[in-house]
């Protein structure tokens, strides 16, 4: 019974998907390629600045609430506000809107990668990192062989997360870039964003292990 | 791996410098607009230092007409830019006191073909400037920084005594209220709806929950404006098609955090309580609930900030009703800052309020 009203739920969360496609192309806002090269560059500065954050949040230090707050804030807040923000600073600095938007999603993409990273990193037993002491391996190779293969597949799904996110987020871009409408080629991201899923799926069994 | 504090912070600091820089600072900027008066200390500099010296009573003296009327005419021979100048400060006039709606723009015309001398002119004109109100609410206008804007969104107006009703109040209300009724209504809508799929992926085993998480996430990750689409090609617009598109585009943000929290406790605990004879509507409230508090509580605030901000999906299905986020880009885009930034108070303060209650109880309780 539950299971049937969830499954019932789960279809009609995913209605809208093939109705668009049904709807036809309403693709004629942005160009794709530039598109999808600032979803790329989003997605690897999310990944650079949101593992690096995800693994000093780990460890404990003076003001760690208060940075964790400031790196989840981006996604708290209404969509609407840093649309209008992220505007106005680009008017009042001349810099136009792509800028913007593409500070936008990596500010969305970091706290993703960085809670990828953190619980990635949660999962593993300290005690290996005590044998490796013991067996007296160097704090280099602990880290290459303990964390090294723990913490890429965690960064791989966290860029390929912010770079569908990226490509799909429509509501800030849509306010920055003028004369984009906000169905913006929504059926080329959900093409990427299924793309992107199916790599993820087939990386975590993998990785999945732990 | 002993952790280092220093190397810790180093590591984060620079995510957090791009928040400052990208998030905070920029929004500080959209709410500094809100207290700024900007409209007409541009178009009226020199009336507006000679109002400093008025002590409010009766009429201001010659020079204060002399000095209006010689604005007026610097701003009538700037050309286009002088007009802009005067349609900002002339609407901001009548925001305040509707009765001012083009008086700027009548006073300068009739003043420039009258012969006689310049404080003459103005009272020719237009006689709202034998009205002391008048001078007051140019004056009012005219402080560096003033809570008008804020209250305007409000629907309220400062009057002497205390408030009263703007012009346009009942509306600006309406669709405030409305903007954030729908997000508190999605946010329970969610809290509920979640339930039955978050235990599915919780309770599946890790391939098959990876596939339901992935499928959940796509309409999330698919982008506002592609379920905007979507949804308009299958509803009628209107407001209950309006808010089943929000809540059921939202119900990823709810579902994921409660799988993530059920499945991170597994199932043992239930389990143990179903044992032990425990029936199961206590074991849903006293142990499944508790146990999922935590990711209830970030999912009602993700879901409440975004409903909040949502603004493909209500305009799509929502046109002839604007709620608060739309007005704000409305305003964002022509350019009224003064309006947008207000907006943006008002809505930052929910979002921000519902976050930290949610979210700092909990770390609370957990520490």
């Amino acid at each position: 019974m539950r299971r049937l009203a969830a499954a019932a739920l789960l279809l009609a969360l995913l209605a809208p998907l093939p109705a668009l496609l049904l709807a036809g192309g309403t693709g004629e806002g942005t160009p794709l390629l530039p598109r999808l090269l600032a979803a790329a560059v989003a997605a690897l500065a999310a990944t650079a600045l949101g593992g690096a954050a995800g693994m000093g949040l780990h460890a404990r230090f003076r003001g760690r609430g208060a940075a964790f707050a400031l790196v989840a804030l981006p996604l708290l807040l209404p969509p609407v506000l840093p649309g209008a923000a992220l505007l106005l600073a680009g008017e009042r600095t001349e810099t136009g809107g792509l800028p913007g938007t593409v500070l936008w999603h990596v500010l969305l993409g970091a706290p993703l990668v960085a809670g990828l990273v953190m619980a990635a990193l949660g999962r593993i037993d300290p005690a290996l990192f005590r044998a490796a002491q013991a067996c007296g391996a160097t704090p280099d190779l602990a880290a290459r062989r303990i964390l090294r293969p723990r913490l890429l597949p965690a960064l791989a799904a966290g860029a390929a997360l912010s770079f569908a996110l990226s490509v799909g987020e429509g509501t800030v871009a849509a306010m920055l870039e003028a004369g984009a409408p906000v169905t913006a080629a929504p059926i080329l991201s959900v093409l990427v964003v299924l793309g992107m899923l199916l790599l993820a799926l087939l990386a975590r069994p993998k990785s999945g292990t732990a | 791996m002993k952790p280092d504090p220093l190397k810790a912070a180093l590591l984060a600091i620079p995510l957090v410098l791009l928040v400052l820089v990208g998030a905070v600072a920029p929004l500080g900027l959209l709410l500094w607009q809100s207290v700024l008066e900007s409209e007409v200390s541009p178009a009226l500099p020199r009336t507006l230092r000679v109002l400093g010296h008025w002590q409010g009573k009766g009429l201001p003296d010659d020079m204060a007409f002399e000095t209006l009327a010689a604005d007026l005419a610097a701003l009538r021979a700037a050309g286009p830019a002088g007009e802009d100048a005067m349609a900002r400060a002339d609407a901001r006039l009548a925001a305040d006191v509707p009765a001012l709606r083009g008086v700027l723009p009548e006073t300068a015309r009739v003043a420039a073909e009258t012969g006689t001398t310049r404080a003459v002119s103005v009272l020719v004109a237009q006689p709202a400037w034998a009205e002391a109100e008048s001078w007051a609410a140019l004056r009012r206008a005219g402080e560096g920084v003033s809570g008008f804007h804020l209250f305007a969104a409000l629907g309220l107006r400062r009057t002497a005594g205390g408030f009263e009703e703007a012009p346009e109040g009942a509306r600006a209300r309406t669709a405030l209220l409305r903007g954030v009724g729908a997000a508190g209504l999605a946010t329970l809508a969610c809290l509920v709806l979640a339930w039955p799929l978050a235990r599915w992926i919780a309770e599946a085993p890790p391939g098959r929950a990876a596939l339901l998480s992935a499928a959940t996430a796509l309409p999330l990750l698919a982008g506002e404006g592609a379920r905007a689409t979507g949804w308009g090609a299958l509803l009628l617009p209107g407001s209950a098609a309006a808010f089943a598109a929000l809540v059921l585009g939202l119900l990823p943000l709810m579902v994921l955090p409660v799988a993530l929290a059920l499945r991170h406790h597994g199932p043992r605990l239930p389990r143990a309580a179903a044992a032990l004879g425990v029936p199961p509507a206590t074991v849903l409230r006293r142990v499944r609930l508790p146990l999922a508090r935590r990711g209830l509580a970030a999912g009602a605030a993700l879901v409440f900030a975004h409903a909040l901000g949502a603004l493909a999906v209500p305009a799509a299905l929502l046109p002839d009703e604007p709620l608060a986020a739309e007005a704000l880009a409305d305003a964002a885009r022509a350019g009224r800052w003064s309006e947008a930034g207000a907006l943006a108070a008002l809505l930052l303060l929910p979002a921000l309020l519902v976050a930290g209650v949610l979210l700092i109880r909990r770390r609370g309780r957990a520490a």
